[in-house]
Order: C-alpha cells, then sequence, then structure tokens
C-alpha cells in the first residue's frame, strides 16, 4: 500500500481503503444487521423470525461446511453426522428430568444423562465439542483415502450416526425423538453464532492455514514439497467444521423444538452441498449468500404453489411445484454461472468502493 | 560424512527395478547434474530423496540422519527443497501467496491466534509477507506478485517454482528439469539464476536435464544414470568422452569419432 493518504474520496475511487477505513466499515456493516435484527425482533411477525432464525442457522452451517469443500477441496458427504450429533448433544442437555422421563417412555434414558441438566449457552459449547470429537475419531480413516472414496466414505459414516439415531433408542429415544424442547434459540443466538462463525472462519482462511489449506486443494504433492504435512491443515479444517456444524445443530432443535432421526437424513448434506456450489465453493460471501436465498426462496417460492386467477380460467395451485421451479432456478444457476454466483471471489470493501464510484460517478474506467 | 550422500539405494516398483544400487555424494555449495535417457530413473531418485517414494534398501545421510524412511514434508523441513518436472504451482492463488505457503511449516503460531485475530499472529503474517515480497523481488518476480499464478508466462512459472522451493529455506535444491520448454534466452537466463542462488544463497544444487548445452556448461560435476544404474561420473569434458555414456545415449552402433 502506498503512503499517499489522500481525502477518504479520494482514496476511494482508487479503491484503496486504509486497515482503518475497513474496520469502520466492518464496525458499520455489523451494527447495520443488529440494527435490521433489533427490528424484525420487535416488529416482524412470528413467519419472518422463523425464517431469519432459519437463514442464520444455514448460514453456520454452509460456512464451515465450506471450509472443508470449498477451501480444502475435499469432498466430504457427512456433515448431518456432526449436526445430528450437536443437535442430540444440545437436546439432552437443556432438558429437565422430569421432561426426560415424559420422552423416554420405552427405554430409560442412560444414567449419567438423565440426571443433568445444563444451561443452553453451555450446551451449544457441548454440542461443538461433540461434533468435533466425534469428527477427530473418523478423520483417521476418513484422510488416509482422496477424492471419491473419500466421499464414500464420510456419506457412510453420515448414514451410521443417523442409523444409531434410530437404533439407539436408551440414547436418542429412537425414531420416537425428544419432544418439547424449550424454543431457546433467537435472532440473538442464531445471528450471534452464524456471525461469530463467519468471522473466525474468514479470519483463519486468511491466515497462513488457510493458504496451506488452499495450497493442498490446488496441488498437495506441492503442498507437500513446501512442507506441510496436509493430515493437519485437513483435520484443523475437519474438526472447526464439525464444532460449528454441531452448535448450529443445537440451535436448530432448539428452534424446532423436537428432535427425530429424520431431520438428519442425506437430504440435509445435499441441500448445504447445493448452498455452496450455487454460491461458489470456495467462497464464504458465496455460502453466507447461497444459505440466505435458500433458506428465504424455499419459502418466497410458496408463491408459485398459489392458485393463479387469469380471469378467464383459474389454474388450481399444484403442491410440489416450488421444487420444480426451485430445480430450474438451481440448473439455470448451473449454466450461466459455472462456478457458483461468486466463483471463488470474496466480497471485500475495496471492490464495492471502486463499483460504486465507477457506476455513480462515471470515474476509475478509461 | 560428507555434506549429503546416498549409498546404495534401491528402489523396486514389483520387478521393475527403476533404481539400482545409486551412490552418490555432494559437497557442500556444488553444483551436480544427473543426467540420463528418458526413462533411467533420474526422476525417482529425486523422489526418493524427497520423501515421496521410500526406498526399497539403502540409506540417504543429511545433516547426521538417515533421512530414508522421512515423509516428503519432514525432509522439506530438514532443509531439502525441490522443484517439479511438470510445473505444480497453487494456480488459483497469487504469486505472493505461492511463496507465502512455503513459510508456513516454520510458522510459530496456533491456528487460535489465528481465529481471534490476535496481534502476535498478525505480527507473524505481516512479517512473512514482508520476507515473501523481499524474496520476489530479489528473484525478480515482484512487479507480478498479485497476478495468479496461473497466468503467469511459462518461463515465470518455472521461476516462480525455484522462488517458492527457495523460499522454504533449503541447504539443497533439487531441480527437476528446470529448463524444459525454455528458449535460448530463458535458458541462459535460468542459468545465471541457478548460479546466484548457489552463490548468494550458498544453496548446494542438484539438477536433472536433458539439455546438454546447459548442463554441460553449468554443473561442475555429472552423474549418468541408464536402466536405473549409474554408468558414469566426472567432469563435464570427462562425460562427454565417456564411450559408455555415447552409447546410452546414441546406441552401440555408433563408433565415437567415427
Amino acid at each position: 500500500m502506498s503512503d499517499f493518504r489522500g481525502p477518504a474520496g479520494a482514496a476511494q475511487i482508487q479503491g484503496n481503503l486504509t486497515d482503518r477505513q475497513k474496520t469502520m466499515l466492518n464496525a458499520a456493516a455489523l451494527l447495520c444487521v443488529l440494527g435490521i435484527l433489533a427490528l424484525f425482533n420487535q416488529y416482524g411477525s412470528e413467519y419472518h423470525v422463523r425464517i431469519l432464525n432459519n437463514m442464520a442457522i444455514f448460514v453456520t452451517l454452509a460456512v464451515s461446511y465450506n471450509l472443508v469443500n470449498g477451501v480444502c477441496g475435499i469432498l466430504h458427504l457427512g456433515p448431518n453426522a456432526f449436526v445430528a450429533i450437536g443437535a442430540y448433544t444440545s437436546a439432552l442437555l437443556t432438558m429437565s428430568p422430569a421432561e426426560k422421563q415424559l420422552n423416554f417412555i420405552i427405554n430409560q434414558l442412560i444414567w449419567p444423562l438423565s440426571v443433568v441438566q445444563a444451561p443452553f449457552a453451555l450446551s451449544l459449547v457441548a454440542a461443538g465439542v461433540m461434533a468435533a470429537l466425534f469428527a477427530f475419531m473418523i478423520s483417521f480413516p476418513v484422510f488416509r483415502v482422496r477424492g471419491d472414496y473419500l466421499a464414500i466414505v464420510t456419506f457412510g459414516f453420515g448414514e451410521v450416526v443417523r442409523v444409531l439415531c434410530n437404533a439407539a433408542q436408551s440414547l436418542t429415544n429412537g425414531p420416537l425423538g425428544l419432544k418439547n424442547l424449550e424454543p431457546y434459540t433467537n435472532l440473538w443466538w442464531s445471528w450471534g453464532i452464524a456471525i461469530l462463525t463467519i468471522v473466525s472462519i474468514t479470519k483463519l482462511i486468511n491466515s497462513s492455514y488457510g493458504r496451506a489449506m488452499k495450497a493442498i486443494r490446488e496441488d498437495e504433492t506441492a503442498a507437500r514439497a513446501m512442507g506441510i504435512d496436509p493430515f493437519r491443515p485437513l483435520l484443523l479444517a475437519f474438526l472447526i467444521s464439525a464444532f460449528f456444524s454441531g452448535i448450529a445443530g443445537g440451535l436448530l432443535v432448539h428452534l424446532i423444538t423436537t428432535v427425530s432421526p429424520t431431520l438428519f437424513i442425506f437430504t440435509l448434506t445435499f441441500n448445504l452441498l447445493i448452498i455452496i456450489v450455487v454460491g461458489g465453493l470456495g467462497s464464504t460471501t458465496g455460502a453466507v449468500v447461497g444459505a440466505m436465498l435458500f433458506a428465504w426462496g424455499g419459502e418466497a417460492l410458496r408463491i408459485v404453489e398459489n392458485p393463479v386467477d387469469l380471469g378467464i380460467i383459474v389454474i388450481p395451485g399444484i403442491p410440489g411445484m416450488r421444487m420444480v421451479v426451485f430445480s430450474l432456478i438451481l440448473m439455470l444457476v448451473i449454466i450461466f454461472a459455472g462456478h457458483g454466483i461468486f466463483g471463488r471471489r470474496e466480497f471485500n470493501w475495496e471492490q464495492l468502493a471502486r463499483f460504486l464510484s465507477r457506476g455513480g460517478k462515471r470515474v476509475g474506467s478509461p | 560424512m560428507s555434506f549429503f550422500e546416498m549409498r546404495h539405494v534401491i528402489v523396486q516398483f514389483g520387478g521393475l527395478c527403476a533404481v539400482c544400487d545409486f551412490s552418490i555424494a555432494l559437497g557442500a555449495g556444488e553444483l551436480v547434474g544427473l543426467i540420463g535417457p528418458n526413462g533411467a530413473g533420474k526422476t525417482t531418485v529425486f523422489n526418493t530423496i524427497t520423501g515421496f517414494i521410500t526406498p526399497t534398501e539403502g540409506d540417504i545421510f543429511w545433516q547426521g540422519q538417515n533421512i530414508a524412511a522421512f515423509p516428503a514434508h519432514r525432509v522439506t523441513a530438514s532443509g531439502i527443497a525441490r522443484t517439479f518436472q511438470n510445473i505444480r504451482l497453487f494456480g488459483d492463488m497469487s504469486v505472493l501467496e505461492n511463496v507465502m505457503v512455503s513459510f508456513h511449516f516454520s510458522m510459530e503460531s496456533n491456528f487460535l491466534l489465528a481465529m481471534t485475530g490476535s496481534s502476535k499472529h498478525r505480527g507473524l503474517e505481516a512479517e512473512i509477507r514482508e520476507k515473501s515480497r523481499r524474496h520476489l523481488d530479489e528473484l525478480g518476480l515482484g512487479h507480478l506478485a498479485s497476478e495468479k499464478a496461473s497466468t503467469l508466462a511459462y518461463g515465470q512459472q518455472r521461476r516462480l517454482e525455484i522462488a517458492r522451493a527457495l523460499a522454504t529455506g533449503p541447504k539443497l535444491l533439487l531441480l527437476d528439469e528446470p529448463a524444459a520448454g525454455m528458449n535460448p534466452i530463458e535458458t541462459i537466463e535460468l542459468a545465471a539464476l541457478i548460479r546466484l542462488i548457489r552463490d548468494q544463497y550458498g544453496v548446494t544444487v542438484f539438477l536433472i536435464e536433458h539439455d546438454m548445452k546447459f548442463v554441460m556448461g553449468l554443473c561442475e560435476r555429472i552423474k549418468v544414470l541408464d536402466y536405473g544404474k549409474s554408468i558414469a561420473e566426472g567432469t563435464p569434458a570427462e562425460i562427454q568422452k565417456d564411450i559408455k555414456v555415447i552409447k546410452a545415449y546414441l546406441g552401440s552402433g555408433y563408433h565415437a569419432g567415427g
């Protein structure tokens, strides 16, 4: 960066912002988000608040999933396992012993869990830690292989966890699931975690650790020749991804107030994969935008299922039509933006400033 | 004990003996070439030294240790860096980032410091960035620092590979066909660069090359490999006259001087 520090306007036209300016802009953006959340919290309908909560949870999941799939370039197909483990851990910790007795009618819940109860915040931390522990356990077989093989191994572990949720009745209550959880998740929790995830993972990606991960994605042999043991950055990404996915699982079940194994079928992984591919594999910005579009679009597309009154004839609503439209949109994105909406680009203030100064004042471009 | 030494190294792939009983000793600051016809096992020798292949038998002594069983990243950390025959850059990363990756293994930080953006970690990052920039400037790539590596011209990509390997701080640098695909002017520049690396960085250079003019002009000592066996060793002048070398390259029907 040059030593020249012109007036703010000139700096913006050149697109060079000082670190201080960027920090200010980040703080301002954060305040804006918090302001919008406060408005919705106060005046928004229950429906809108619910969509926003969903959005935040999917943002958390997508950003952490992208760390493994996009940044490290590993096709990992088992995030549903991490979410499931986080969800059950958190739910079993926040339920009161009395509520647990009511829920577990066929098999009793095993001992220490049947009597403990923890506050929501602690249960979220435990959810993240348990998911990360599971990730650590499976990482040794998982990272012995690469490519399609790794995809199959992780997919297998995802299914194993789902089946265990069904079968381990004295731990998960099997297919009956857990009901009547306290609806602890609100906008502050869900978006707080989402922002924490975005900020910490972005910092990691932009650090030396992130560069090592990208180097492995670009060429693992060359990365090894540069002194990087591929297992370590991959394990790091895997654990951090699992940690935040586990927390998101905890948030999810305290939003919908029930847990059942059907929540964590492969469709969940598949949706996350769609989100990060449409957003742009490897771009955190893409993951955030993709997750928000996904959570909002799923609801907004309900319009196409309503009956249409054309004056002369009335076309009746077709249930399931939104999935057809959704698939169409997906295909269009893949055809016209093969690398997703953002590709591997990230949002940055300098580009925004350049874009605005060019569009607004028609300067900068020759 | 010599600076670097391979003793009776054998690499077998199934029934094929890719490297059979290969021995070499390198002195500190030497500039040595490894030549031989296609498929002679030259790259396998390099892969064995750098830990990508574990030798079936034999020892590799380096810095007082036997590194024959070391994995690739440990070999690099111990001070041996390499480039690849087919260029292997981190294509989607910038030129500067490509070099910065080389400093990762020696960085003394941890991921929590990175994720929380602590000032200690940011200081280390800034230091790495500064070192990488200086490094690129020294090797004449400074003006390309923010370009994507995959968009560089071929000769620049080769140069960046060398820069990246040097940034790991090696004492021994292995170059696998550095002049492949270069035009005569680029080749002359490359020879100057390799001499500069040896003289200024004090790095011992061991290189594979097919361009005979380049090898004979640059290397002080040459080792010749054919069918996994070492068939000759000596100064460029000696190698050029060696009957076994001429046979290996041109076939036994050729009579030297005849």
